[in-house]
């Protein structure tokens, strides 16, 4: 059930070295370049690491818990001496000078940094269309959307050509790309992950978190890049608890909510069943499941686009082609050399994103569309944690559909916003979520579901979904 | 959204549409301000200030001076660093 502790049983016994571990990694990134999920690949650094480890298990000094294991960083995450574009040309040439603390934890247990993934600009997107490098490619149909905006980080676990990955989630960035490839991704509590170093989109939503083929897998990089870092201001004093050793657990007895607003005409019937299945075993295993309501999702969208594009405007006023990033001339002034520089640099859903939030923070709209947006999504909190007191979690489809073609949703904005609608709301209450595949549709796509839970459980929710895993797993063989 | 708007939101975010852009971001700010005005049909009387909603405390550091490590590879970023300045136009 773990890709990490078997791959690390074969590097410490010998049965496998570093070194073939990553060279293998690199041959399957090298043999799928037609996914796109990659910016750039750093293999010679890579394999350096790889024979440090394999020198360090030879001396039988500690290699770390995630030893020789490749791992890809979504490129919106500083490693120093690495590029981080941002999937953009404004960052195209930009050199991270200092490493991220979420990357640093992992380098510091001994993973190996294979490269950094695609995404949308900026992680401005639901489908990994937006980037300056062309869109990923859903490793399960390359006609479809492998979701975003991590669409690297999920297609490359999804295709197989590492075990984890390191994603952002600011409005479903991490859950619906995992729901769309099949695989697991999580978005933990605001403030148990540090952002310091990820390049900012929504402060007040943005969070890092894994991205793994099993549940399993993704507790243990979480366990690994959670903790306080004083270096960011939101950062949770917490001690980081054990998520990996009580996921065996039983979950009899916990209570899981089904949201009806979650499970309705806009939700495709496929998905709705794969969901009502998977929530039928999960009663057999002792979980009581009953429906709840969380009425004010239909404000989600509406709250996020306000919020999202607001703090956007301000975090992406510092890219001015001053300091660093792309930079124009326009032979005129210094303020109209800023305004080249960004124009030439930005994709249009950025400049879409940067005008409407610069628009909703302007005088006369600011308390009508910001001040109001504040307010709604303190309901949007208070609506969760009311819920909270009946049930331990909420179960519900990650994303209304399967994965959607590229190319469907470019042409109809709001229908591509519309489509964060049931990632959104764990974002704005700040609380963790977690996608698990839990079924197929008829074209044999991939259904994600979401465990969402109250703050700082984690561990329930990894243990209620390794459970669910196991109990698929388990009937999918029979 | 008026062409004034448009000019006026421009000029805030230093940002220049190209005419086709001028002809399609318009249109679809004010689909997405359309669909955004559902929030006037909500009651927020009873949701405070719209302080922030789940952070307990913000945890301030003391203001200390400390070396960055790699000033090199962050000013090499810059296309316009010299002698210790970041060069720009004449401002005034």
């Amino acid at each position: 059930m773990s890709r990490i502790i078997s791959l690390r049983k074969a590097i410490l016994s010998g049965s496998k070295n570093a070194s073939s571990v990553v060279k293998e990694s690199l041959e399957k990134v090298s043999k799928d370049s037609n996914l796109n999920c990659w910016i750039n690949i750093y293999g010679k650094e890579a394999l350096e690491k790889a024979s440090e480890i394999d020198e360090k298990i030879k001396k039988g000094e500690d290699p770390g818990r995630l030893c020789g294991i490749p791992v890809a960083v979504k490129d919106n995450m500083l490693v120093r001496g690495m590029k981080t574009t941002n999937a953009s040309r404004m960052l195209n040439e930009y050199i991270s000078p200092y490493t991220a603390t979420a990357v640093e934890k992992m380098q510091a247990a001994g993973a190996i940094i294979i490269g950094k993934t695609n995404m949308d600009e900026f992680a401005m997107g639901s489908s990994g269309e937006t980037s300056a490098f062309g869109a990923t490619r859903n490793p399960i149909d390359t006609a479809r959307s492998p979701g975003g905006s991590s669409s690297g980080s999920a297609a490359c676990v999804s295709a197989d050509h590492v075990p984890a990955a390191l994603g952002s989630d600011t409005g479903g960035s991490i859950r619906q790309p995992a729901a769309f490839c099949g695989i697991v991704g999580m978005k933990p509590t605001y403030g148990i992950v540090s952002r310091y170093g990820i390049s900012p989109f929504s402060s007040s939503l943005d969070q890092v978190g894994p991205i793994a083929s099993t549940v399993l897998d993704a507790a243990i990089i979480l366990e690994i890049i959670a903790g306080y870092d004083r270096r960011d201001s939101t950062s949770i004093k917490k001690e980081v608890p054990g998520y990996a050793e009580t996921i065996n657990d039983s979950i009899q007895g916990v209570k899981i909510g089904i949201p009806a607003e979650y499970m309705q005409d806009g939700t495709d019937p496929p998905v709705r069943d794969s969901v009502l299945a998977a929530s039928e075993l999960l009663e057999k295993m002792g979980a009581k499941i009953k429906e709840v309501s969380l009425p004010l999702t239909k404000y989600a969208v509406s709250v996020y686009y306000i919020i999202a594009p607001a703090e956007a405007s301000a975090n992406l006023a510092r890219l001015d082609g001053i300091r660093y990033g792309l930079s124009a001339d326009s032979g005129k002034d210094f303020i109209s050399d800023v305004t080249a520089s960004r124009t030439e640099a930005f994709g249009i859903e950025v400049k879409r994103r940067i005008m409407l939030g610069t628009y909703v923070l302007s005088s006369g709209y600011y308390e009508d569309y910001y001040i109001k947006a504040q307010k709604a999504r303190t309901l949007i909190k208070n609506e969760f944690m009311e819920v909270f007191k009946d049930v331990d979690l909420i179960f519900a489809p990650t994303s209304p559909t399967t994965a959607f073609k590229l190319g469907e949703k470019t042409g109809d904005i709001l229908k591509m916003y519309l489509s964060d609608v049931f990632t959104i709301s764990a974002n704005l209450a700040g609380i963790p979520a977690l996608n698990l595949p839990v079924g197929r549709d008829s074209k044999n796509l991939p259904v994600g579901a979401q465990f969402m839970g109250n703050y700082l459980s984690e561990k329930l929710i990894f243990r209620t979904a390794h459970a669910l895993e196991k109990e698929l797993s388990s009937s999918e063989k029979q | 959204m008026d062409k004034n708007t448009i000019e006026k939101i421009m000029n805030l975010a230093r940002i220049e549409l190209a005419d086709d852009e001028k002809k399609e971001i318009p249109s679809q700010m004010k689909k997405i301000i359309d669909y955004i005005d559902n929030l006037n049909s909500l009651d927020t009387s009873g949701a405070g200030q719209g302080e922030a909603v789940f952070l307990k405390e913000m945890i301030l550091q003391p203001d200390k001076e400390e070396i960055f490590p790699d000033i090199e590879t962050l000013t090499s970023n810059s296309p316009s660093f010299s002698e210790g300045f970041f060069k720009v136009k004449k401002v005034l």
